[in-house]
């Protein structure tokens, strides 16, 4: 049995306890033993992106120290995955942690070919996040999502532009985040779409949070909650 | 120390490494009717048209200004004229491009770098042979002279991304191919 | 607020509009573009990467041969360190030539741009004259290019039909055809008077001298061919080593910028009107500019200067289609902008690299592969430690808690009780919920 660590982001922790616990049920789904370090906090990322590297990395090096060792490190989230992974090399705090985002564990290490089929049919469109291209996702989450059945992908345009979240940018550029947010919205609605599927909670909260209070009618949910009902 | 030094001397000095191999498509091995074929479809694509000298004869009436040792011949409706009053304008074009369906037009003794862009219409003349398939090839061809590579008609699309052709080049490209 | 969420949020919504849709096109042509003309566009991109930086690494030697070439096809080379050093060279340069009242012509010209050299010629009584169309409105209208490529990428024909109704240059009319054919009427008795023309350089062959210049109006080409005296002038870095390295960045400059397979007119430049030639400039001058260049080449932006300025970062960056080049308040936007105007003049400009939402989606257009965000984080690292960027709260709180998993557990606790104080995030949004049950917890007690 293959152990891993999780690394369950700040936003998991503080708001969206069920992705946590769905990527443990998936990842254990898959025959792997999860541990998790209850002292851990965060990646040290807000005060990167902000420019302070002195905070950052005091935060780094500790999130550093805690993930030490071999068994690879999985991660719901491509934000958190990639200053794991690019971040801390900026920022001088070494040696590697072994760090994965979940869908990139699920296809590259733990080699998933197939999944379970949803209960009930789901239409969604996927936002990529824009940490993935960091990470050099690609299509690696869509790919996995194609084989849960009962779940409609469908073609959303400008996948390249991003939510507009951004970390810290989202309110120190509010206007300007919420204005990049609304045509996001915008093209999640003329893809038919009634449901939201990504893997940065990062993005879901911004946009779920931008459609509440613009009225529109969308369901925000994270890849690992999408697999988690197939099972 | 005057500009050229000083901005010299805070130029690092270089490694001895070879500079990177010029990157080139690949040219394929295309028949000379094959390139004819792409050049075409990309050149009207443009909006660029191949016509005959027969074609010419319908704008007898015009003013024309004519690339010096070009025969129009047609009998008398080669009017040198003014450029700026010109309303066509024939050159010889050097080599024809098929990747991009561009002319090449080189600045040779005598000839006129205005008479392809100051009037409305710019006819090209080249020679059926000259045609190469890439702009590698084109740009290895470049003499010592200055030279345009023509790629359709003058063109914008600066007000609303709405194309308009002929801003300040010509509006019509036209081209007559002349077997060797 | 900051300037730059401040002009978001004032920007008027045609304005908008106009700027995104533009923007959406251009990059979707530049894909279908790119993708029809390379085999492999990744290549492509690694390769212009692999000679830019070859040229920033080997610049000395190349700007020497450039010279050298330059002088033996009768291009005279002078060299500005900075903005003024530039404007006086080519102020000179035009005092030799003509009076003042005499018409000067403009090729759309970044570097010039960067200079603000129209207000020094304007000032000595030249009769300055931008003859690009979107520059030649921006001019009219005492206004400013909101893009590197498409400079009234802001503007929407009503706007311009007006503009040239005001100016006597046309009737009104909506027809972008008709529009159009009103600026060449006016400019071409403009192409007619001048005496001298002005241009910038797309890329400088160091082998041959050979100035290459690329657009699709036919401007530059009538600003460096029909005055006597044609002044080009270049940023220092705007080198390539060979003829042979010129396909690769042509198609790369025309697919990236405009979607085209090649600019309508691609101008090689190799000298002066030859004594039998029937037309041409008597005069062609190149000046070499530095004006922070050299400054960059040293520091740890130097990847920024193997730029193209093809603007295909300013397309599709989610952050400049909300705000425009305007937002930027320079006269390079776009994430090219937010790292170039610092690199050219001091972290004093760093919190304009804030402006971005470090999606990458610059890096991964950009056809000579800078790593833009990076570069972003470097430049926010630097502004923070040189106190030119100051975050209304500091991070030091933000580290205690971080570093402490008793503080850190506690404060998640009574994250959600944000929601009772008015603050920036609500401001846009509803505030988060939590959804279903704590993680902690949950995992402790399956244990
Ligand atoms: S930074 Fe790259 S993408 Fe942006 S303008 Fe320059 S070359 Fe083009």
């Amino acid at each position: 049995m293959m152990k891993v660590r999780l690394m369950l982001t700040c936003l998991c922790d503080a708001f969206y306890g069920e992705v946590g616990i769905a990527t443990v049920k998936v990842l254990e789904h898959v025959g792997c033993q999860v541990h998790f370090d209850a002292r851990q906090t965060c990646c040290g990322q807000p005060p990167f992106n902000a420019g302070d590297w002195k905070a950052a990395k005091q935060v780094a090096e500790r999130c550093r120290s805690l993930f030490e060792g071999n068994d690879p490190v999985v991660t719901p989230s491509a934000s958190c995955a990639a200053m794991v992974r690019e971040g801390f090399k900026m920022l001088g705090v070494e040696p590697e942690v072994p760090v994965f985002e979940l869908c990139q564990f699920l296809r590259n290490v733990a080699h998933v070919e197939r999944w379970q089929a949803l209960p009930n049919q789901r239409r969604v469109a996927f936002h990529r996040s824009c940490h993935g291209r960091m990470l050099g996702l690609g299509s690696t989450q869509e790919d996995l999502l194609r084989l849960v059945g009962n779940l409609e992908i469908l073609p959303l345009n400008e996948t390249e532009q991003c939510c507009g979240f951004g970390g810290a940018f989202s309110v120190t550029h509010g206007n300007t985040s919420k204005g990049i947010g609304q045509q996001k919205l915008s093209q999640i609605v003329a893809s038919g779409a009634t449901e939201v599927v990504g893997g940065d909670m990062g993005c879901l909260m911004h946009l779920q949070g931008l459609a509440e209070r613009l009225g529109v009618p969308l369901q925000f949910s994270h890849v690992a909650s999408v697999l988690g009902d197939a099972l | 120390m005057n500009a050229r030094e000083s901005m010299l001397s805070r130029l690092p000095k270089p490694s001895q490494d070879p500079p990177p191999e010029p990157f080139q498509l690949p040219s394929g091995d295309l028949s000379r009717v094959q390139l004819w074929s792409q050049f075409h479809t990309r050149f009207s694509d443009l909006g660029g048209t191949i016509v005959t000298w027969q074609t010419l004869a319908g704008l007898s009436d015009r003013n024309w200004i004519v690339e010096p040792g070009l025969d129009v011949g047609q009998g008398g409706m080669h009017v040198d004229c003014d450029v700026w009053n010109a309303s066509v304008g024939v050159t010889r074009a050097d080599l024809a491009v098929a990747e991009t369906g561009s002319l090449l037009l080189n600045q040779w003794p005598f000839s006129r770098r205005m008479a392809s862009l100051a009037p409305p219409i710019h006819v090209a003349v080249i020679n059926e042979s000259s045609i190469v398939p890439t702009l590698d090839a084109a740009i290895e061809r470049l003499e010592r002279t200055n030279a345009v590579l023509v790629t359709g008609p003058s063109r914008t699309a600066d007000i609303e991304g709405v194309l308009v052709r002929g801003v300040h080049g010509p509006g019509e490209l036209w081209l007559i191919v002349e077997r060797d | 607020m900051n300037p730059f969420d401040a002009f978001v949020r004032n920007l008027d919504p045609a304005t908008g509009k106009s700027v995104h849709d533009a923007s959406a096109t251009k990059t979707q042509q530049r894909i279908d573009t790119l993708s029809a003309v390379f085999p492999d566009p990744e290549s492509a991109r690694s390769a212009a990467a692999r000679t830019r930086q070859y040229v920033l690494d080997h610049l000395k030697p190349l700007v020497l041969s450039l010279e050298e070439q330059c002088h033996k096809n009768g291009i005279v080379v002078h060299w500005a360190r900075d903005a003024k050093e530039a404007r006086s060279v080519i102020l000179g340069l035009c005092r030799q030539s003509c009076r003042p009242g005499a018409v000067i012509v403009k090729a759309k010209s970044m570097a010039t741009e960067e200079i603000h050299l129209n207000h020094a010629l304007a000032d000595a009584g030249y009769d300055v004259v931008e003859t690009d169309l979107g520059e030649f409105v921006v001019q009219l209208d005492h206004d400013t290019p909101s893009h590197i490529v498409t400079p009234i990428i802001h503007k929407n024909r009503y706007q311009v039909a007006r503009l040239f109704e005001e100016n006597n240059i046309g009737t009104y009319t909506e027809k972008p055809e008709e529009l159009t054919s009103q600026a060449r009427r006016h400019l071409r008795t403009q192409f007619r008077r001048a005496e001298v023309g002005i241009s910038g350089v797309n890329f400088a062959v160091a082998e041959t001298g050979r100035l290459v210049l690329v657009e699709n109006e036919g401007n530059s080409r009538l600003s460096t061919t029909a005055p006597r005296v044609h002044i080009a002038v270049m940023g220092i870095e705007k080198v390539l080593p060979s003829e042979a390295d010129l396909p690769l960045f042509l198609r790369l400059l025309a697919g990236s910028a405009t979607g085209q397979r090649a600019t309508v007119y691609t101008h090689f430049i190799h000298g002066p009107r030859k004594p039998e030639a029937l037309d041409g400039p008597d005069e062609v001058h190149l000046v070499i500019l530095d004006n922070g260049r050299l400054d960059a080449l040293a520091g740890p932006y130097r990847d920024i200067l193997r730029c193209i300025r093809c603007g295909a970062c300013l397309n599709v960056c989610p952050v400049y289609r909300q705000g425009s080049g305007h937002a930027y308040g320079h006269v390079y936007s776009g994430p090219l902008g937010a790292v170039l105007a610092p690199a050219l003049e001091g972290v004093g400009l760093a919190a304009i690299a804030k402006a971005s939402s470090l999606c990458g989606a610059c890096e991964e257009v950009c056809p000579v592969k800078i790593p833009i965000p990076e570069l972003l984080l470097h430049l926010r690292d630097q502004g923070v430690r040189e106190k030119t960027i100051v975050d209304p709260i500091p991070w030091s709180g933000f580290v205690a808690v971080a570093t402490r998993a008793y503080l850190w557990r506690t404060s998640l606790q009574a994250v959600p009780m944000a929601k009772l104080v008015p603050n920036p995030w609500s401001r846009h949004r509803h505030m988060p919920r939590r959804d279903g049950r704590d993680f902690r917890r949950w995992f402790r007690e399956r244990a």
